[in-house]
Formats: C-alpha cells, sequence, structure tokens
C-alpha cells in the first residue's frame, strides 16, 4: 500500500473547477515531483491534501494516507495530524515565519508532546533539529528572530519546523523559488540529505524542471487542473509523451546552446477556470492539436489521443 | 531593549517641550484679559494697570514664557486666580480620580474591544462580526453624556447597584470605589471600547491572511492558539499604538463624564478653571494633561518594542 494515495481529487471554487480529477500515489521515503506552471492548481493540491484550504472550497475524492481518507476524518483530527504526518515547506521564507515569535518558540510548538515533556528537552530537539539543516550555532538562533536571519536560513528553519512533527511525508512546495541561485543548490542538497537520513517521503512542488530532474524519481504533471503525464523522472525527461511535457522540456535553458539562440516556449497562456471544456485543455496551445482534442482524452496513461493510451 | 528606552525616552523631551510651548501660547492668544478678571467688576482701568504690571502681564511674550518655564522646572505651575492654591496642589489633589478613571476605562474597553475583535475577525459576516460593527458605530455616535446618564438612570438610580455621584479612593474603600468608578468607567469605555474593537478587527484579517498563519496551521497547532498566540502576538503593536492616540478621546471624554458623575476629578477642575478664567490653572492643567498623554504613549512605545523585535532594532 502507498504512504499517500490520491484518488480523483477535485477542487472547485464557487462552481469553477481547480482541480479535475487528480489521481498519483506516493510510497513511503520516495519523492515525486508535482510539475505545472502557476495556476495550474499544484498548490491548491497540496493545500487541499492538508485541509488548509478556506471553507468556500469544495474538495471531494480521497487523500488516503495508510488507507484512511483524510477527507472524511473530522476537522479536529485532521488538525492533529497535520505537521505529524504530512508536513509542510512553504515557498516564501520571507513571510511564511512568524516575525515577532522567537525561532526557538516557533519550532518547540510543532514539536510532538513526547519530545517536549522538559523545556530542556524541547530546547535540545529544537537545538538538534536546527543543527540537522545545517545552522551554525543552533542553540544561539533559538532566541533569534526571523527577521535577523538571510532567506537561506529562514528556508532552513522552515525545513527544521517541518522536521519538528515527525512527519513520514513533506510537501514542498516550490522550496527554493525565492532564494539565490546558489542558495537554491544548498537547499536542494539539505533536503536530499535529509531524506537520506531520516526516509521521509517529499512531494516536491515545483515549475522548475531542472531542480525536479535533480531530486525526482517519478513525476505528475499537471496542466489546468488535470494530470496530463506520470512517467519516472528520467523516462520524462528523456521521452515525454504529452505534447505539453514535450513543450516543458523543450523550454529548459540549455547551457552551452550558443549566443543568440532563441528560448523555446509554449505558446498563448493556460486556460481560465472558467475556460476549461471537456475536451482536452492543452489543445488550443498544442502543435498536434486536431479535431479529435475536442472530446475528453484518454482518462488512464497519458492524457492525449495521439500517445497510445497506456503509461 | 534598554538602547531603544533610552532613544524613545530622549524623543519624547523635545516633544514635551513644544506642548509646553503650545500650552502657553495658546492661554497668550486667547482673547480676554487676566488681569481684568482677577480685579473684578468693580475695579478701575488704573487698578487693573496695576496688577497687570505686578502680575508680569506687560513684558513681553518670550520673556513671560522663559519665566513659566523656570517655574515648571520646580514644580511650580502658577497660582490659582479664583482659590489662592498653587496649581500644582489642585491638580495633586484631583488627579488620582481621573487617574483611575481612565485606567479602569482602559482596562474595560481593552477587555471587551480585542476579544469582540478578535472574534469579528474569525468569522468575517458572522454575527460577532455585525454585533461589532453595530456596536462599533453606536458607541462612536452616541454622546457621552446621553450614556452617562442613561446608566446612571438605569443601574444607580431605579437598580440601586452603584453610586449615582462622587468618588473613593480605592485606598480607603475597595468596593466603594467600585462602587463609584464602574459606571462613568464604563461610560468613558463606550467609545474607547468600539475603537479598540474595530481596530483589532481591521488587524486581525490582515494578520490571519498571512502566510505565517498558514504555516502555523500546517503545523497541526489548535486554532484558538493560532488566533491567539499567532495573531494577536503580531496585532498588538497596532493595537496598543491606536490605544496610545485613543487615550486622547478618553482625556477628552473624562472631562463630560466627571462633570455627569461628579467626581472631583482633573476634567471638573477644567470646566471650573474655564467658567471662572482661572488661566494659571487652565494652563497647569492643559499642560499636565498633554504631558499625560505624551507618556501614555512614551509607555505604549516601549510596550510594544517589548512584543515585537522588530521595533527593538
Amino acid at each position: 500500500m502507498p504512504l499517500l494515495d490520491i484518488q480523483d481529487l477535485h477542487v472547485a471554487f464557487g462552481g469553477l473547477p481547480a482541480i479535475e480529477g487528480l489521481s498519483f500515489a506516493l510510497e513511503a521515503g520516495e519523492t515525486l515531483a508535482l510539475v505545472g506552471e502557476s495556476g495550474s492548481g499544484k498548490s491548491v493540491a497540496s493545500l487541499a491534501m492538508l485541509g488548509l484550504l478556506p471553507a468556500s472550497a469544495r474538495v471531494t475524492g480521497a487523500v488516503r494516507l495508510d488507507g484512511i481518507d483524510l477527507l472524511t476524518l473530522p476537522p479536529r483530527e485532521r488538525q492533529l495530524r497535520r505537521g505529524r504526518d504530512i508536513a509542510m515547506v512553504f515557498q516564501e521564507p520571507m513571510t511564511s515565519l512568524n516575525p515577532v515569535l522567537s525561532i526557538g518558540r516557533q519550532l518547540i510548538e510543532g514539536l510532538p508532546a513526547a519530545d517536549r515533556e522538559t523545556r530542556q528537552a524541547a530546547r535540545a530537539r529544537a537545538t538538534d533539529l536546527l543543527a540537522a539543516v545545517g545552522i551554525t550555532a543552533p542553540a544561539r538562533r533559538l532566541d533569534e528572530y526571523p527577521h535577523q536571519l538571510s532567506g537561506g536560513m529562514r528556508q532552513r528553519v522552515a525545513i527544521a519546523m517541518a522536521l519538528a512533527g515527525r512527519p513520514r511525508m513533506i510537501i514542498a512546495d516550490e522550496p527554493t523559488t525565492a532564494l539565490d541561485v546558489t542558495v537554491q543548490a544548498q537547499i536542494v542538497a539539505l533536503l536530499r540529505d535529509l531524506q537520506e537520513a531520516t526516509g521521509v517521503a517529499l512531494l516536491l512542488i515545483s515549475h522548475d524542471l531542472a531542480l525536479v530532474r535533480q531530486m525526482a524519481r517519478r513525476v505528475v504533471v499537471l496542466y489546468a487542473g488535470r494530470k496530463l503525464e506520470e512517467a519516472p523522472a528520467d523516462r520524462l525527461f528523456a521521452h515525454p509523451r504529452h505534447p505539453y511535457s514535450a513543450g516543458l522540456i523543450a523550454a529548459i535553458p540549455r547551457f552551452g546552446a550558443g549566443r543568440g539562440a532563441r528560448l523555446a516556449e509554449i505558446p498563448g497562456t493556460a486556460p481560465g477556470l472558467n475556460e476549461r471544456g471537456p475536451g482536452c485543455v492543452f489543445a488550443p496551445r498544442c502543435p498536434q492539436a486536431a479535431a479529435i482534442c475536442a472530446s475528453p482524452p484518454p482518462a488512464t496513461g497519458v492524457a492525449c489521443h495521439f500517445a497510445g493510451g497506456a503509461a | 531593549m534598554l538602547g531603544y528606552a533610552i532613544r524613545r525616552i530622549a524623543a519624547a523631551v523635545p516633544v514635551a517641550f513644544c506642548v509646553a510651548l503650545l500650552v502657553f501660547a495658546l492661554l497668550y492668544l486667547a482673547p480676554g484679559d487676566p488681569a481684568a478678571v482677577m480685579a473684578g467688576d468693580a475695579a478701575s482701568p488704573a487698578d487693573i494697570e496695576k496688577l497687570r504690571i505686578a502680575l508680569g502681564l506687560d513684558r513681553p511674550f518670550l520673556e513671560r514664557f522663559l519665566h513659566w518655564l523656570a517655574g515648571l522646572a520646580h514644580g511650580d505651575l502658577g497660582t490659582s486666580v479664583f482659590t489662592g492654591l498653587p496649581v500644582s496642589m489642585l491638580i495633586g489633589q484631583r488627579v488620582l480620580a481621573t487617574a483611575m478613571l481612565m485606567l479602569t476605562a482602559m482596562l474595560i474597553s481593552g477587555a471587551i474591544g480585542i476579544p469582540a475583535g478578535t472574534l469579528a475577525a474569525c468569522r468575517p459576516g458572522g454575527i460577532a462580526d455585525r454585533a461589532v460593527l453595530i456596536g462599533g458605530v453606536l458607541g462612536f455616535s452616541v454622546p457621552v453624556f446621553l450614556i452617562g446618564y442613561l446608566l446612571a438612570y438605569l443601574f444607580a438610580y431605579r437598580l440601586g447597584w452603584f453610586a449615582v455621584q462622587g468618588f473613593t479612593s480605592p485606598f480607603v474603600d475597595f468596593v466603594g470605589f467600585l462602587r463609584t468608578i464602574i459606571l462613568p468607567a464604563a461610560t468613558l469605555a463606550f467609545a474607547y471600547a468600539a475603537l479598540i474593537a474595530r481596530i483589532t478587527r481591521a488587524t486581525m484579517l490582515e494578520i490571519l491572511a498571512q502566510d505565517h498563519i498558514r504555516t502555523a496551521r500546517a503545523k497541526g497547532l489548535d486554532e484558538a492558539y493560532i488566533v491567539i498566540v499567532h495573531g494577536l502576538s503580531n496585532a498588538a503593536t497596532p493595537i496598543l499604538t491606536i490605544m496610545g492616540m485613543g487615550a486622547a478621546v478618553l482625556l477628552g471624554g473624562a472631562v463630560v463624564t466627571e462633570t455627569v458623575f461628579g467626581i472631583p476629578g482633573l476634567g471638573r477642575l477644567t470646566v471650573d478653571a474655564v467658567l471662572r478664567r482661572d488661566y494659571p490653572v487652565i494652563q497647569g492643567v492643559t499642560l499636565f494633561l498633554a504631558f499625560l498623554f505624551v507618556a501614555i504613549n512614551l509607555l505604549i512605545d516601549l510596550l510594544c518594542a517589548a512584543i515585537d523585535p522588530r521595533v527593538r532594532q
């Protein structure tokens, strides 16, 4: 049984679908990447898994963790599982930490009761967590505040906070997007090391394909709220089967492509929430689009009439 | 923190000086001749002129101001024209009642306004939110004297739970103090609580939508804990700052409230002094209240710095 099993997840805001029929599974200790451009529903999917969407969102389907559907749990039980079963690292380290509470306080409040039986034990555990994410002088940092740390340091603290609840799975929503390039590489290395050391499963949400290629074993391609393709990372990058995946990969800037070479792009923009018909959502921008694309694409495997169905 | 406190206190000194200058200038420019008032209706122009020279009222503005300032430095606010008593003594006799009235009003307003505003912000458009909105408009638009007389009629006259008039020192008789202070403090608290509730609601709405609140939720923390610890700790600075500025509303309301409830406080002293054109008293009390306002805001700034580490920087 997979650790996390998402079946036919639908999310709608005011009748408009943000995610339609998303299904995928994550094995224990695995890294899976959820890839898509802005507005594709990546973040909505992660917030739906945690149950952090606003009350106005309609969520249906199943999000099973160890076979238990989180969507049907009473709110209180769900709340207790957040941070313990599934933890999350957010995109923006400058705003995702509370500015008026010390780092130590924010770490300690997320510890399971067993880890904070005494004040000393809690502080010791928090110090260990900071050390584990590569923060120097961790004991002293406990009494500092977020504004005293750089962006990269704050993201390390955010990762330490995600680890605090000893989760089995971490959702990292664009964990490096807001950081400098050199710091990005450090955070990527850190996430990989931590995963090796703790065996935590990682759901990486990103539009950065270079990052995905480095980190993920499998990739789910999301577009306009629908899954277009799911494949092992090396297969996807070598032989993308959906035209959208192919377009995304072709658009990765390549080193040594020569001065003046044009970057490849996918023409047009993604459809808004109210522009999504029953046919292939990518058809308006697809170079291979034909009359058949107005009908729903295959429900299993690659979501393209020309990809030959089963993955 | 200590460095910030010293800087902040140092910055209050020029403010206090400007306040003193303004208070002095205001009465200097005000129409009416103090010497004529003091001399009485029967005095001849020559008598008035003699008195004016005796009081130093014929000296130039700057000289009079410096003279007054020198007196201030010694705690000498002048002498009341009407009673012949030192102004500092008059203030000293009455400051306790006003201070207690304001303090109690602040406590009541905070205890009502902050939870009400927080509840409203947790469910925008909900019952609490609408109640705060309506209560806010009422609290702000109903005049203080009307609320005062209504409360006094209902709770003191009809029900007899509280005293209708007067003031008892808490150091003499605490129960008596409560019986005399609660109604006037509640009267004064109306507008102030409305102000606090509205600013709390607006601030909390903004803060509860911030990223770090989402982080706190992702940690699996209790919603009540998130709102109180993560939300209010961030909202404290703007709420306290508005409370400090709103203290002016409280000072103004105290004048009316003390009159309605017959409390021998600074507000009454001011009203009486104005009616009698007792210039030194008006000047002294105005200056004292202005300094009080500066001191309250200084205290609040220090409190904000204690709560928010970014302010201390």
